[in-house]
């Protein structure tokens, strides 16, 4: 097996010479991607959430980006529409009707969901992002094309897009505070959170914390933590009373996002035998139908 | 590598050597299983659960009444940021009973005296403490999970006065003059009539007074998982919604409602309950008697149907020290020495008593056997 | 049997009315392209956080791309199943191939926000994504189509070679280049041409891959694991229509007799490639169940039925009808419904069956996005038309040249121009 497909490499890089020299570059190009076991998580508690944005705030100010003074963020009329994170607020809450008349609305903070298998991590054309072993997915502007293929591959609408920029338009969204992070501090978010939804640690505790909230408090939590096992887990892991799909949370299988369209496109790029096969045939087939041609002449 | 196992032994020796002293919390009645995951916890591994269940509910060692409580507290943890905030103690002590008590706030308490919350919950800690929140998140939790609900406000301002603010320094001053500052008296419906979407009978009718006064029932008894909001709600958001408006009567009715929707629903407002209808009149002899004499206590919300004759209660009468004059009829020199079931067959007193055994031609009430007295 | 017809450059006047429009549009494109560059992609589209991709990708791009399949299946017919008959159409085709390609390249460099780092693809390599392998892949057809255009550079230019003035001096030596040229490019086109065929094999289907990682935000009546198969297909399917559409626009424009003997035989193939196609996008419908989304009734199954049946069976119909074939209103007909229906197809897999978790506004292209992607269109048909007036492309029937095979395997038989 191993003797005869060298053999045919060998005949194939004749014709493909060109092709094939690129084959072992490519191997290696892939971006980093790793899943350490110590990677870190958070998990969002949306049952303690209020609603007081404090961690739209100290997100702009970790991040330089411009913020309206810290009481603006008092106005609750904001929650009137449903925002999206955008490349001048990387997270935002958002609020939800409660289906228990007369308890206080639910309060869901969105951002990048920093996943195990990210999708804008396959799906980048230059490999501009890349999974961190804390667990952070990060976007390198050095690499960036602006070609925004990674908004269309996220199954949670997180990556955006300066679209107002000429010039180095950036893709902006949750880096889970990787600067702050190297330097032993905690995600700016979870530090201003007065209430204390959330929870930075290893993301196989925080499972287990999660797991052990439901038991211990039934009635409180649905029972499920998303983001244990959708798109083959994320990073942040969240808590709710209601429904998650009625919370905006997009209905995802346990498959990782990029796992179909990876195993295809590897499987047609296998060592570049198909490609070099499809060429060796088509030869083929010129000589053939040439020199038939020929002879039906003379 | 002999000296590291050589102090290593030592050290563990050291570990396991301390005696198991009268403190040793393994000889505490407690199950190890509720604090521990493990089969075998040690010192290097104790496995410890996250806030096991115990410390939440049951970990309560301490007990008194809201009337004992402190009156006010001062939270002064960020005197560096903001004026101290002024802690109704009293006051939300004495509502608590009726949202889940003295623990929903005192979660756990360790035998001995009462704790403070920075005890446990430290001051420095983020938010990377999966076992409990910190200082600022359990103040921040017990405060604003209510109050949220009814200032529909996160308004940072209504607890933290920014220092040096000379209005929330006397604002604070009176707050915390008023030592006895108490809950006002809950000035209680006297009756509650529902609109429920019942196709026959939409009015329900709920005599709320009878309920708390004549039949004594607590507040606690209907109301433990109340919010505040329910009459605090500043944009009155949070209306009386009954969830399951069935399980508050069915809890103490259900055996004589027994599936008769008519009992409570009616196409107009039902008149207050009255005694009479279940064939024992209270007018003369029991109108003052509390319910519980008859009805005792059973399950204590359930009423059940005592069993009506006299003795059951009055169990000493007997036609020797039986003052007859009280049923409004003093019996005559001829009847004076009877004995009771001369007349009450079976000793049965609801039926009218029988005069044939003795006389062929008298008849009760046409004869009596004495004269009326009131 | 073998009709002798010689590509020559054509003469006619070039300015007409219909010329005069299109200059007007190319101008109008190239104002919102100019304001695109300058403020930036926001100020001209309609593109949001939640719609990434419009139209630029949809139709500039994806649709672009399987329209100039033509140069692929006519180089594939012509020179590698060396059908000489169909030699009259591998020019037009490779010119449409090369013009289309090219305006691929253009729509992408509109789309990137950071269009200046678009040589990125070729350092920072990530072999997982999909978009990687489509934009190397384009990127090198490309370069090949370009070459596979040489020859007809120095066919038209060796021994003209004519420059005014100063440049006179220069003449004898870029003639002797152009001849080195023609002589090395005789010898590897071959190379060429197998290799184009394999890079729109990749990429075709590639570009059907491209969406599968958008997961559940494509509708399931286009998210199918064999996407790329149906693209692949598709892109096969639509190369022969777009070469008679366009052959016949041509010979209307251009006041020529239209090549029915060459284009009924082309039809021929296309509707049992049609069918091949219809089979497999049908049959995936039926296995995958996605039919049950066809009952309910909005914008995504509207465009889906109007994609299958207009562009897909209607044709179908025709091309498998034996008299249809030798008309030429039929099979024009036929032909502009089939790329109609891949345009569609291209449109609907990018932007239609698109639909985002959170939607606050629907997407629809703006001014500014139609205008760039009209001017293209017509921008690549001014350029069209200038070529053919420069270069030796569309045939005219010449019974004194006998047709020989330019290109051919070195080793069987060296062939001398």
């Amino acid at each position: 097996m191993k003797q005869s497909r060298r053999d045919f490499l060998k005949t194939a890089g004749i014709l493909g010479a060109g092709l094939a020299g690129l084959a072992p570059k490519k191997a290696l190009a892939a971006p980093k991607n790793v899943l350490s076991d110590d990677r870190m998580g958070v998990l969002v508690d949306t049952t303690l959430c209020i609603g007081c944005r404090r961690c739209e705030y100290a997100c702009k100010v970790a991040h330089d980006l411009p913020s309206d003074p810290i009481e603006s963020y008092n106005d609750r009329s904001v929650f009137a529409q449903k925002r999206r994170p955008d490349p001048s607020a990387l997270t935002v809450v958002n609020e939800f009707e409660n289906p228990v008349a007369g308890r206080a609305s639910i309060n869901v903070k969105t951002q990048c969901r920093h996943c195990d298998y990210p999708a804008c991590v396959s799906a980048c054309i230059v490999g501009a992002f890349s999974k961190q072993e804390n667990g952070a997915v990060i976007w390198d502007e050095g690499k960036c094309i602006g070609c925004r293929y990674c908004m269309v591959a996220c199954p949670f609408q997180v990556p955006t897009f300066e679209y107002e920029k000429a010039l180095q338009p950036e893709i902006r969204k949750c880096d889970f505070c990787f600067k702050r992070t190297g330097e032993g501090k905690i995600p700016a978010c979870v530090e201003i959170c007065p209430m204390e939804v959330m929870k930075y640690g290893k993301r196989h505790e925080l499972v287990e914390l999660a797991h052990q909230r439901i038991k211990d408090n039934p009635g409180r939590y649905i029972d499920r933590v998303y983001g244990e096992y959708e798109v083959g887990g994320t990073s942040w892991l969240y808590l709710a009373s209601k429904e998650f799909e009625k919370l905006d949370f997009p209905e995802l299988g346990p498959d990782p996002a990029p796992g179909a369209s990876e195993s295809l496109q590897h499987a047609i790029f296998a060592y570049f035998v198909p490609p070099i096969s499809l060429f060796a045939l088509l030869g083929g087939i010129m000589w053939i139908s040439k020199r038939g041609k020929e002879s039906e002449e003379e | 590598m002999k000296k590291i196992l050589f102090i290593l032994i030592i050290g563990l020796g050291a570990v396991y050597a301390q005696p198991a002293g009268e403190k040793h919390h393994a000889q505490m009645p407690l199950d190890c299983k509720s604090c521990h995951v493990c089969e075998r916890p040690t010192y290097e591994k104790p496995c410890l659960k996250i806030m096991p269940e115990f410390t939440r509910r049951r970990g309560i060692t301490v007990y008194h009444r809201a009337e004992d409580a402190p009156a006010v507290m001062k939270i002064d943890v960020l005197s560096n940021l903001y004026e101290p905030t002024i802690f109704t103690h009293k006051l939300h002590a004495e509502m608590a009973d009726m949202a889940g008590g003295c623990v929903s706030c005192h979660h756990f308490n360790p035998p001995g005296r009462i704790a403070p919350c920075r005890e446990c919950h430290d001051p420095n800690a983020t938010g990377t403490d999966l076992s409990k929140p910190g200082l600022k998140g359990a103040y921040h939790r017990q405060c604003l999970s209510c109050h949220r609900e009814w200032s529909h406000s996160n308004e940072c301002s209504v607890c933290h006065a920014v220092k040096g603010d000379p209005s929330a320094a006397t604002a604070a001053a009176v707050k915390s003059a008023k030592q006895e500052i108490k809950h006002p008296k809950i000035t209680e419906p006297a009756k509650l009539v529902y609109q429920t979407g019942a196709d026959e009978g939409a009015i329900v009718t709920f005599y709320h007074d009878d309920h708390a006064q004549r039949y004594g029932l607590a507040c606690v008894s209907c109301h433990q998982n109340e919010s505040c909001s329910r009459c605090h709600d500043t944009m009155k958001e949070t209306a009386a919604v009954e969830k399951e408006p069935h399980d508050n009567c069915m809890a103490c009715h259900a055996e004589e409602i027994d599936n008769r929707c008519e009992l409570c629903h009616g196409a107009r407002e039902k008149p207050r309950f009255d005694h009479e209808l279940t064939g024992f009149s209270l007018a003369r002899f029991h109108s003052s008697v509390d319910c519980k004499e008859c009805h005792g206590q059973q399950g204590r919300r359930r009423v059940a149907k005592p069993d009506a004759s006299c003795i059951a209660c009055h169990k000493g009468w007997n036609a020797t020290n039986f003052d007859h004059r009280i049923t409004g009829l003093a019996l005559d020199e001829n009847h004076i020495e009877n004995d009771c079931s001369d007349c009450h067959a079976n000793q049965n007193f609801n039926a009218p008593p029988t005069c044939t055994d003795c006389h062929d031609d008298l008849s009760y009430p046409k004869d009596l056997p004495g004269r009326k007295v009131d | 049997m073998n009709l002798a017809i010689k590509a020559e450059p054509l003469k006619f006047k070039f300015f007409t009315p219909g010329v005069i429009v299109l200059s007007l549009l190319v101008l109008n494109g190239l104002v919102f392209a100019f304001f695109r560059f300058v403020l930036g992609i926001g100020a001209v589209t309609n593109l949001s956080q939640e719609y990434p991709w419009g139209i630029w990708i949809g139709i500039d791009v994806a649709a672009g791309v399987a329209l100039a399949a033509g140069g692929f299946t006519t180089a594939a017919l012509g020179h590698i199943f060396h059908r000489e008959e169909y030699h009259l159409i591998t020019r037009p085709a490779l010119l449409t191939a090369m013009l289309g390609y090219t305006f691929v390249a253009l729509g992408v460099v509109m789309d990137l926000g950071r269009y200046y780092n678009i040589w990125h693809v070729m350092i920072f390599w990530n072999g997982n994504s999909v978009l990687f392998e489509v934009g190397i892949c384009v990127m090198a057809y490309l370069s090949v189509l370009y070459i596979e255009f040489l020859p007809l550079v120095t066919e038209r230019f060796m021994g003209r070679v004519n420059l005014p003035g100063l440049f006179a001096r220069f003449n004898k030596g870029i003639d002797r280049f152009l001849r080195f040229l023609d002589g090395g490019l005789n010898r590897a086109m071959f190379f060429f041409i197998i290799l184009g065929v394999v890079l729109s094999c990749l990429h075709q289907s590639s570009l059907g891959t491209l969406m599968m990682i958008a997961g559940p935000k494509i509708h399931p009546l286009w998210q199918t694991p064999i996407a790329p198969l149906l693209f692949l297909l598709s892109a096969i399917s639509v190369g022969f229509p777009m070469v008679i559409m366009e052959s016949m626009l041509a010979s209307r424009s251009f006041g020529l007799k239209p090549e029915m003997h060459v284009l009924s035989k082309l039809a021929r193939f296309i509707g049992p490639l049609l069918a091949v196609y219809l089979a497999f996008k049908i049959g995936d419908m039926v296995i995958r169940e996605t039919f049950v989304y066809l009952t309910d009734l909005n914008l995504q199954t509207t465009m889906f039925l109007i994609e299958v049946v207009v562009g897909f069976v209607i044709p179908l119909r025709i091309f498998l009808d034996r008299k249809a074939l030798k008309s030429p209103f039929w099979i024009f007909l036929a032909s502009v419904l089939v790329v109609f229906g891949v345009l569609l197809n291209r449109f609907n897999n990018f932007v239609i069956a698109y639909k985002p978790p959170v939607e606050a506004a629907a997407y629809f292209p703006s001014i500014g996005e139609i205008s760039i992607t009209v001017g293209f269109i017509a921008l690549e048909v001014l350029l069209y038309r200038l070529f053919v007036r420069v270069f030796p492309i569309i045939g005219q029937p010449d019974l004194s040249h006998r047709p020989r095979t330019k290109f051919a395997i070195r080793g069987t038989q060296e062939i001398e121009d």
